[in-house]
């Protein structure tokens, strides 16, 4: 059986925190949003459930792998799911980034037996996880194949499945003990991270991608807690990254069931044709609203207690580096919050003519009270994630209370937060009505042109020039084969025999016509005297001489036939092929006998 | 009571059985052969070496270099058997493909079939070169009949090439024995090898002369050519038998030649070996790099089956236990793989009368378990775990890990070749996921997610496939699947193999 290894760790029960409730709210949600299909969804839907729950149980690199790729492999077709054409495009990217991912971490572990590769293998390993994770330059098939999947779908693959990244780059470097520069390289990664996520996420209007990049930018947060923990070997960073991953999954996936529920009743998710859903649907809409909240960091809600949890980690450390640091931290929960309140104020507020009647549907509501409780009691409550986090982050403690209402922590934080709303409501207030909104980063300048073009130099290269390549081969071994057969073969044996049979049967101008056709196509004038065969058999009556085989001939016409680079010797060779092949070819057995036979004769004479 | 001998001349029996008998339908003959396959296989079980104390051999001539001998070790039982299996298969395979073809040729197909098995079989149980030589050559005449089987020019064509290019590595493999026999006055097959070939100033001609007869059988780099041309035009079964265990007779030989030839002690930093691994990485480079841009799906295999030549030549150059220990378990595996994906590539152009690649959009649902059997043996070559190639990818990296730590190769080289090994994996996904995307997730009448014809009917209608086809992929995929989840015993064997063909200094553990 493969070495498998399974068991509980001390990660499990904060990653079953992260993963459980998305799963079964989406899985609620799934009964009312999907109507094609249900069969493949809901099948595919629950391995993955199975699996992703089985990844945080297990207790070696390459038990993680077999589960990691499982994963990857069984949610492939939640994407495929509604077989619309982007969502083709899209999961092509996704697989193969997955497939990426997967063979990069295959790869670390290679390189983990052996102790002296162990950074390669980190590095490695590291790479490949944060594919997964959605890291800047990687980030690339996130955006794409979270909005085209079912809405269900879409909260869990943003809400837990790039979590497992995370999951992996965690245990990945508490395997290993990587330098600091790791950390370095790591926390840049997630500063860009974070702040092109958010510039994106400005810009969109469809409100699917927009709560993609805003999973990009929340990576980066959750990127930067892993990255001082590898730097100053900081326990609380890395507790405050795993908490904000939790977080993130619980509000990610309401707002993605809530962008569901926009689809089902207005049929688009373009946020600027979208109004008057608090009207429409109050509730749904207060839930939605709790989700916004979260993921904006606002006060009584969970994203506010580990955004602070990481800004109070990263205050620790004072350095050029880390004043852009913080500079960027900020700007990015400036950004957050415009952009997420700006859809909920686009869809929600702006009034609505007509009335609707209030349909209340339990498959909606619950799960979204389901994960709005959870966002809103841990948020409150702080202490709570306490007994979830693993024994190693014992320190974690005071900065949750800390953060816990009344105490001076949430105090000073919450002050700070209104600045941030100040800015927040400024940027929304002046965005819209100059439109800043709706620019567009350049396509060159994404990362996505630039996979697709190092992929396509790749493909034309392989396709191109490989491929080409393989056909010189053949034609160099078929020039090399029919020069040797018709030097040989057609020569000294092939058109006396034919000659001869044929002059037998008294079939004398066929034989003529065949001789000449081969002569033809050889092209080498090899009847002395005469210039047509026909001419010269006419005038002797019974035998017909042929030139003995000469070897500087030979060597002459070898160097012609397969370094002269043109096309009439290339058209000459292939005419030599084609009868080769079908005239000498039907006699091979012969051929192959004599050669056998003569290296038999060698053998023997030899010994 | 020792059978072995006449387990030896059986098939020569079975052949004029298949001569004699003149059936009246199609499928008796491929009936016939799974009978004789699977007698065969059970007389091979019942002389297991893994249980039975002593190797049997069977020596018929023992005239100085004219030595005709068999001894049934461990390395022969294991690869007659997965050859025995690889028969089987395509046999039964062939019961549900040659339906419409006179009954003069399907004769003719299995009487060859039956042939070659029979010079696979002496070849893999020979335990003389001079021996192997034999039926090498005489694999050379039979196999060249099943690949000119459907005699159009095409089929002559890639039968000229095959033949031109086994034909000149015949010679060289001859005038390696020869000289092999000069030196050490035998050429029978010793566990460590010769310590004297080595020395000799003649070891670099020797060492060409067998690499230069493997490499074209099993078709490294340079002198592939001849594969992609003979597999498209083969029927599928041929194709399968081909790529399954033709080919590998190379690898076996390269086995042979490494572990009981040279001996590994011998070879360690001769640049020839250098050498020999880097055209190694060229060919896995190459061969999935060339298939991306293939129309024809069995052309597309052919080539990837060269890429995992390459991965073979590989593991057996690194010369470190766990990578000899991956390339023999890659012999095996590929084996059944890529029986598996040729039998199901058949299916798929017969029934969809198209071998483009392009061309099998909503094939899966409309042959569940033909295109099952493709996608498991795509998704085993990928390296998916859970599938036969992911193991033995793994055995064939940690094995360059571990040359890097014997010190048989430098850390570049070392590097090099896990990289090449996990770029070749992205780039057979990159060829064989399309036609598996496109094939369940795509329906005939859509084209990239536009419906086509709106009054289309939307049932999708089921193409008949063959008993025995279905049969052949069910067990096919499961042999696949288990050796993916259950490599314990495969990894013993071969651990056990290695030890017997050579006095290996440290014994593998592979995870």
């Amino acid at each position: 059986m493969f070495p498998f290894k399974f068991g509980v760790t001390e990660f499990t029960p904060i990653f079953l925190l992260l993963t459980i409730p998305p799963y079964i709210a989406s899985l609620i949600f799934a009964l009312k949003y999907v109507h094609a299909r249900k069969t493949e969804f809901f099948s595919f839907f629950m391995l993955t459930f199975v699996l992703n729950v089985l990844i945080f149980f297990t207790k070696d690199m390459i038990t993680l792998l077999v589960v990691y790729e499982m994963v990857s492999l069984f949610s492939f077709p939640l994407i495929l799911q509604e077989r619309i054409k982007e969502s083709f495009k899209a999961a092509k990217l996704y697989f193969f980034f997955s497939l990426l991912s997967g063979v990069l971490i295959f790869g670390g572990l290679i390189f983990l037996t052996n102790p002296d590769f162990k950074l390669t293998a980190a590095a490695l390993m590291g790479i490949g996880f944060l594919i997964k994770a959605g890291g800047y330059p990687f980030h690339v098939w996130l955006p794409e194949a979270h909005p085209v999947a079912p809405s269900p779908a879409s909260a869990i693959l943003s809400g837990c499945i790039i979590k497992i990244g995370f999951f992996g780059m965690v245990q990945t470097f508490l395997l290993i003990e990587a330098p600091p520069i790791f950390g370095g390289v790591l926390l840049v990664i997630a500063l860009i991270t974070m702040f092109y996520g958010v510039l994106q996420a400005l810009t969109q209007s469809n409100c699917k991608r927009m709560l993609a990049y805003h999973s990009v930018s929340q990576m980066g947060y959750i990127l930067m807690g892993l990255a001082l923990f590898i730097m100053f070997k900081n326990y609380d960073a890395l507790a405050a990254g795993i908490l904000h991953a939790v977080n993130h999954a619980w509000f990610k996936s309401a707002l993605f069931i809530s962008a569901g529920v926009l689809v089902i009743y207005f049929s688009t998710l373009d946020m600027y044709s979208i109004r008057g859903f608090l009207k429409k649907k109050w509730l749904v809409a207060v839930l939605f609203l709790i989700a916004v909240m979260g993921i904006s960091g606002v006060p009584f809600t969970n994203g506010f207690v580990s955004k602070n949890a990481l800004h109070e980690s990263l205050m620790l450390h004072f350095s050029i580096l880390f004043i852009v640091a913080e500079a960027i931290f900020l700007i990015t929960a400036v950004g957050t919050f415009a952009s997420n309140f700006k859809m909920f104020y686009l869809t929600s507020f702006r009034s609505m003519r007509k009335k609707y009647k209030m349909r209340f549907d339990w498959r909606e509501v619950v799960p979204l009270s389901l994960l709005a409780i959870l966002v809103l009691s841990f948020g409150i409550v702080p202490i709570l994630y306490k007994s979830f986090l693993p024994e190693m982050f014992g320190s974690f403690s005071h900065v949750l209370e800390n953060l816990t209402i009344g105490n001076h922590g949430f105090v000073h934080s919450a002050m700070a937060f209104i600045w941030i709303v100040f800015f927040g409501i400024v940027l929304i207030a002046i965005g819209l009505k100059k439109g800043w909104f709706h620019l567009q980063i350049p396509y060159s300048l994404t990362p996505l042109s630039w996979w697709f073009s190092l992929y396509n130099a790749g493909m034309n290269f392989m396709k191109g020039r490989c491929n080409d390549f393989d056909k010189k081969i053949t034609i160099f071994y078929d020039k090399l084969t029919a020069f040797f057969v018709s030097s040989w073969f057609l020569k000294n044996q092939k058109i006396s025999t034919c000659v001869y049979a044929e002059k037998m049967n008294n079939n004398l101008p066929s034989a003529c016509c065949r001789v000449e056709k081969i002569l033809n196509i050889t092209g080498n004038a090899i009847i002395p005297g005469e210039n047509t065969i026909s001419s010269m058999i006419s005038k002797s009556s019974n035998t017909v001489d042929i030139q003995v085989f000469s070897f500087w001939n030979w060597v002459k016409d070898l160097f012609i036939n397969i370094f002269a680079a043109t096309d009439k010797a290339d058209e000459k060779n292939a005419k030599i092929y084609d009868f080769v092949a079908t005239n000498i070819g039907k006699n091979v057995i012969t051929v192959t006998t004599i050669f056998t036979a003569i290296g038999f004769i060698l053998f023997l004479f030899l010994f | 009571m020792s059978f072995y001998g006449i387990w030896l001349l059986l098939p020569l029996i079975c052949t004029s059985i298949l001569i004699v008998v003149q059936p009246k339908k199609q499928r008796t003959l491929g009936f016939l052969m799974v009978i004789f396959t699977i007698i065969l296989i059970v007389l091979l079980v019942l002389q297991n070496p893994f249980y039975l104390s002593t190797c049997q051999t069977v020596t018929l001539s023992n005239h100085g270099p004219f030595h005709l001998s068999f001894t049934i070790d461990k390395f022969a039982w294991i690869t007659s058997l997965f050859c025995l299996l690889v028969w089987l298969f395509s046999s039964l395979y062939s019961m549900g493909y040659f339906l419409k073809e006179p009954l003069k040729r399907i004769k003719r197909y299995q009487i060859f079939s039956m042939l070659n098995l029979y010079s696979i079989l002496l070849i893999l149980n020979s335990n003389n070169w001079v021996t192997f030589f034999i039926f090498f050559e005489l694999l050379l005449v039979v196999s060249y009949m099943i690949i000119i089987h459907y005699q159009k020019p095409e089929n002559y064509a890639a039968g000229i090439r095959y033949v031109f290019f086994q034909v000149i590595g015949g010679l060289f493999f001859l005038t390696a024995i020869m000289f092999q026999y000069k030196i050490v006055g035998s050429t029978a097959f010793v566990p460590g090898g010769y310590a004297k070939l080595a020395q000799s100033p003649y070891f670099i001609i020797i060492f060409l002369g067998f690499i230069v007869a493997f490499a074209i059988k099993a078709g490294l780099f340079p002198v592939h050519i001849w594969l992609p041309e003979a597999h498209p035009v083969a029927p599928s079964p041929a194709s399968a038998l081909l790529s399954g265990m033709v080919i590998k007779t190379g690898m076996v030989g390269l086995l042979r030649m490494v572990l009981q030839t040279f001996g590994i002690e011998q070879l360690i930093g001769k640049p020839c070996v250098y050498v020999l691994l880097t055209i190694a990485l060229i060919t896995m480079f190459w061969g999935s790099a060339v298939a991306i841009a293939q129309k024809h799906i069995k052309r597309m295999l052919a080539y990837s089956s060269v890429s995992q030549m390459g991965y073979i030549s590989m593991g057996v150059m690194l010369l470190s236990p766990i990578g000899l220990l991956g390339g023999l378990m890659h012999i095996l595996a590929h084996s059944m793989v890529k029986t598996l994906l040729f039998l199901s590539a058949g299916s798929m152009i017969q029934q969809n009368n198209s071998s483009d690649v392009t061309s099998y959009a909503g094939y899966g649902q409309r042959s569940p378990i033909v295109f099952t059997g493709f996608t498991v043996g795509a998704l085993s070559m990928i390296g998916f775990p859970f599938f036969a190639n992911f193991i033995t990818k793994w055995a064939l990296g940690v094995g360059a890990i571990e040359a890097i730590q014997l010190g048989y190769i430098n850390n570049w080289m070392g590097g090099l070749a896990i990289g090449i090994l996990l770029f070749s994996s992205i780039l057979n996904a990159l060829y064989y996921l399309p036609i598996i995307i496109q094939g369940w997730f795509h329906s005939q009448n859509e084209e990239n997610g536009e419906v086509k014809d709106k009054n289309a009917k939307q049932s999708v209608e089921r193409y008949k496939t063959p008993v025995c086809i279905s049969i052949t992929m069910i067990s096919l995929v499961l042999i696949v699947i288990a050796f993916g989840v259950f490599p314990g015993p495969i990894i013993e064997y071969c651990r056990a193999i290695l030890s017997e063909l050579t006095p290996l200094q440290i014994y593998p553990h592979l995870f």
